[in-house]
């Protein structure tokens, strides 16, 4: 089956500043690819190469089979972008915008029932100048589903939402990959790629420096063991046993049969600290 | 091209528009400027005398005095709204016909004339004025002229009065504001907010979206422009049609210079600094007109004269097709120049939009 | 409070916008006043070539203050006067002109006009012919004109439409201050510059204070430079000086008042034209005094527009206009305040 989006060696720089440097990757049909990394690592230079916006120095950017260099406009009408800065027209209402775009995509929709289902169901006959920046943001997300995209192009989608509403976007992700959308989802929050993503890609310096399911990079980088916080102890003063020592268990064993201990878990490693260990920066 | 698309933003612009300034004031310009320049202008030539009737009966030097060129005549119902008009200066003199006039006038009575004249006239309005009115008495009296005139007139320069000349004046900044201001404002703010890169990644190509905001103007210069002649009187359907031509031309070369701004800036406020600064450039051939003691030849150099010299020539003084055929080649190249450097950076800077 | 005003005074003159409008205005009023005529021409000069009738002519010109009579020997110096814009045209008659009219032949009338002069003038120029021709021809004039003059005569003596347009010139460059501050006050609403600066010791009171310093010093500076330009401080300067003063803090108030609402530089055009329609009124009354009415007090630019029509094109002095100036004082103080008041709301 052809992927949905293929970046194929691709190569991007601003002057001397080479910030895509050599990334390959796709994502099929249905998947949702998180793309991690810390400012400046390249992720929305790749979005913009990916979305048509910037051309390629060298490499190719495929979506939907089409080459975003050189047919942007074929695959247009089936993305959906939603990017990270607020790019609405702040004096028209939000429901203006949703038509406005439906048509130069030139399909019908229910603006309503598209606010509605962001969570602004019954302001969409207000300025968007007026809305606070949660509200600018979920209609950002709604934008990008005015013409149910077959690839969905999310920069920071949750960004400035309250966990309520972070939630209801992550919903949202999910049924449109049900729906068999792929989803490329840059982001900074690992919790986000974490539950939301199949796969994830570690973005650092304009490389990918990782890319695989979240739970196969935690097994290949994580550290197995189980914390143990004895009695009258802080949070932060656990005992950490590591599950691969032979003589963990027994060692388990003794604390149970004793029960001095306020808490006990397993801990896996964050993909935080994975990234942390393998490029050596925090995201 | 999709003209789906360019209708789409056509019409989210001119929805839009009420709520944006430039946009109302586009739309309003030509009155705006009629009435300025009027206001600023009018007052350095007080042309002809203005003469207010208050006719206590029907006489018939009331159509006579309506039908003179040489002055302005308006009619009162009352004395004290003459009075109070020519004690203001509205009105340079005031006339009251009593009842009876036309017939003591015709059994050679020597009816009473009363005549004011407002303290604010000129002397020479008010000889103007009493010299007028015996004429016309003596016309109605049935005195004959007893002398015939033979009139030469010298010289090639246009008999225009400060009004007329400020009339090519009022059409340029029509036709700037609509198609050049409005244009380039419509690219540069989309680009600010934004809102151009969401139009980006849609089907909407960089075409489609110039040629929207392109095609706004245009049309919005074109219908300005006509309001605007219709507001100085020029309404005869011969010279509209003769000036039909030069107007869709301004239209153009405007829009296409504010295609040229649009994409070159992305800010507002460089580009309204940028446009204050390329107004003189573009409003010089109408000072030119407007001050003829400056050499008329300078006009010549800039492109916005072959719009408004063309006008002026027609609108204003009855010129025909021989008379601006050469302005109408020399507009065609330049507007075609213009639209093709258009083209060009518009091109260049794609990516950048 | 020092840093507050030396920062506002940069950012103005850094803002190439605000540059360029108060350069074009300082300068080219002064420019437009010195093109402009300084006098009204209310006489109307003919240039004549009537040989036998030169004194009948010249005492014609004499009886009217109307009216000017050149006398000429030859066609061509004639009708090079009339090219030159000497006279406003030409009248050439025969020698046998006047025996011609007496025995009722018609005797032509030769006018001369220059292209310049419009159609509408020289009908005028010609039924002033033909009325003397009645008069040369003995044929009374079948009515009695009974002629009065309203209001105060200012015959040969009046004021050019440039003077009359000098409270609309200076009122137009006190308010041009409006486009600078207000840019900047919104400039740094929108970058959120202002939040900065209210959580540093810097109260909003010193902040108001420095705009009004900045804003009124700039524009009375320009006022006054645009009066020397005119050559009109030395009419009364104290006066004017005053005047221009409380314009200036007037003007600042509304640049406050304007910038409160506007959310950017562009929507803050609409409110700056209304204002600038509204205050241009009262000056425009001064050129054009029929359109005058007594609503107009309630604009406070009409006291400004007073003020600079009494001294500068009445002579009149401090004692004068001083009932003015105390009411643009009260104005200054009410607009100032309201100012402040509407946009320390919006700081909010």
């Amino acid at each position: 089956m052809v992927a949905a989006i293929v970046a194929d060696r691709l190569v991007f720089a601003y002057g001397d500043l080479v910030a895509v440097n050599d990334i390959s990757f796709d994502v099929k049909r249905g998947e949702v690819l998180g793309f991690l990394g810390p400012n400046g690592a390249g992720k929305t230079t790749a979005v913009k190469l990916l979305t048509g916006q910037l051309k390629p120095k060298s490499g190719v950017a495929k979506v939907l089979g089409f080459d975003m260099a050189k047919e942007p406009k074929k695959a247009a009408a089936r993305i959906g972008v939603c990017f990270e800065e607020k790019n609405l027209y702040p004096r028209m209402t939000g429901k203006g915008n949703l038509e406005f775009f439906a048509k130069l995509f030139g399909v019908k929709i229910d603006a309503e029932a598209l606010l509605v289902r962001v969570d602004l169901g019954g302001r969409g006959n207000e300025r968007v100048e007026d809305y606070s920046k949660g509200m600018k943001q979920r209609l950002m997300i709604a934008r990008s589903l005015v013409n149910s995209p077959d690839v969905l192009f999310l920069d920071e989608p949750t960004e400035g939402l309250d966990p309520v509403s972070s939630e209801n976007i992550r919903k949202i992700i999910r049924e449109e990959k049900e729906r068999g959308a792929s989803v490329l989802l840059t982001t900074h929050s690992m919790l986000e790629a974490d539950k939301l993503s199949d796969r994830v890609a570690f973005l650092n310096d304009g490389k990918i420096v990782a890319l695989d399911t979240p739970e196969s990079l935690k097994l290949k980088y994580g550290k197995r063991s189980v914390k143990v916080r004895p009695k009258g102890r802080r949070e932060g003063e656990e005992v950490e046993l590591p599950l691969d020592d032979p003589g963990t268990p027994e060692e388990i064993k003794r604390i149970l049969e004793k029960g001095e201990f306020d808490t006990i878990h397993t801990s896996e490693a964050t993909l935080e600290e994975i990234f942390f260990k393998v490029t050596g920066r925090g995201l | 091209m999709r003209l789906q698309a360019v209708a789409a933003i056509m019409a989210k612009d001119v929805k839009l528009g009420s709520r944006n300034t430039i946009f109302v004031f586009a739309v309003l310009s030509p009155f705006v400027y009629t009435f300025l320049m009027s206001l600023i202008f009018g007052g350095l030539a007080k042309d002809q005398p203005k003469v207010g009737f208050l006719d206590m009966d029907v006489s018939r030097l009331v159509p006579l005095a309506k039908e003179f060129e040489g002055w302005v005549v308006r009619m009162y119902s009352d004395e004290k709204a003459l009075l109070n008009a020519v004690e203001s200066g509205t009105m340079d003199g005031g006339v009251k016909l009593v009842y009876g006039f036309d017939e003591s006038l015709a059994k050679g009575q020597s009816p009473e004339l009363e005549l004011k004249f407002s303290g604010r006239s000129y002397a020479s309005h008010r000889l103007a004025i009493k010299n007028t009115l015996s004429k016309l008495v003596r016309e109605m009296a049935g005195q004959e002229v007893p002398i015939e005139f033979n009139n030469t007139v010298l010289g090639d320069e246009m008999a225009l009065s400060m009004k007329d000349r400020i009339t090519p004046f009022i059409f340029l900044a029509v036709i700037m504001v609509s198609g050049y201001f409005l244009t380039s404002l419509g690219i540069v703010e989309e680009r600010e907010t934004r809102t151009v890169t969401a139009l980006s990644v849609s089907p909407t190509t960089v075409t489609e979206f110039i040629t929207a905001k392109a095609l706004l103007g245009y049309l919005m210069a074109v219908i300005a422009t006509l309001v605007t002649f219709v507001l100085n009187g020029v309404t005869s359907p011969a010279y509209l049609a003769l000036i039909m031509p030069f107007m869709l031309l301004g239209g153009a070369f405007a829009v296409f210079l504010g295609v040229i701004l649009g994409v070159s800036f992305s800010s507002s406020t460089e580009l309204y600094g940028t446009a204050k600064g390329t107004n003189i450039l573009l409003f010089a051939p109408a000072l030119v007109i407007l001050f003829p003691g400056i050499p008329q030849w300078i006009g010549k150099l800039f492109p916005t004269y072959y719009i408004i010299n063309p006008i002026l020539k027609v609108s204003l003084l009855g010129g025909k097709w021989s008379d601006v055929q050469g302005d109408l080649v020399i507009l065609v190249m330049i507007t075609a120049a213009l639209g093709v450097t258009a083209l060009v950076i518009a091109n260049r800077n794609k990516t950048k939009l | 409070m020092a840093a507050l005003i030396a920062k506002d005074f940069s950012e103005l003159f850094k803002n190439r916008l605000s540059l360029v409008v108060t350069v074009l205005v300082v300068v080219m009023i002064p420019t437009y006043y010195a093109l402009m005529p300084s006098e009204v021409e209310e006489t109307l000069v003919l240039g004549v070539r009537a040989p036998g009738l030169e004194e009948a002519f010249a005492q014609l010109g004499a009886s009217s203050t109307a009216l000017q009579i050149r006398s000429y020997n030859g066609t061509s110096a004639l009708r090079e006067a009339v090219q030159d814009g000497g006279v406003a045209a030409g009248i050439e008659l025969a020698p046998d002109f006047v025996q011609r009219l007496l025995a009722g032949a018609k005797p032509e009338v030769n006018m001369i006009f220059s292209s310049v002069v419009p159609r509408e003038a020289r009908d005028s120029i010609s039924t002033l012919m033909e009325e003397l021709s009645f008069i040369l021809a003995g044929q009374k004039l079948p009515v009695d004109f009974e002629t009065e003059i309203i209001g105060e005569d200012l015959a040969g003596k009046q004021v050019a439409f440039r003077d009359q347009a000098k409270p609309m010139w200076l009122t137009l460059v006190l308010m041009v201050e409006l486009i600078s501050l207000s840019y900047l006050i919104i400039e740094e609403k929108q970058t959120g510059a202002i939040h900065a600066i209210l959580v540093t010791p810097a109260t909003s009171t010193q902040v108001f204070a420095a705009k009004t310093i900045v804003g009124a010093t700039l524009a009375s500076v320009e006022g006054t430079l645009v009066l020397v330009l005119m050559g009109q401080l030395g009419t009364n300067a104290p006066a004017l000086l005053l005047t221009v003063l409380t314009g200036a803090v007037l003007a600042t108030g509304f640049a406050f008042l304007v910038s409160a609402p506007a959310k950017d530089i562009m929507s803050s055009f609409s409110w700056l034209i209304l204002v600038y329609i509204a205050m241009l009124i009262p000056p425009v009354t001064v050129i054009y005094p029929a359109v005058s009415s007594p609503v107009i007090k309630i604009l406070p630019s009409y006291y400004l527009a007073d003020n600079f029509n009494k001294v500068l094109n009445q002579g009149l002095g401090l004692r004068e206009i001083g009932g003015n100036l105390l009411i643009l004082v009260v104005l200054d103080v009410v607009v100032l305040l309201a100012g402040v008041i509407v946009l320390r709301r919006k700081y909010r």
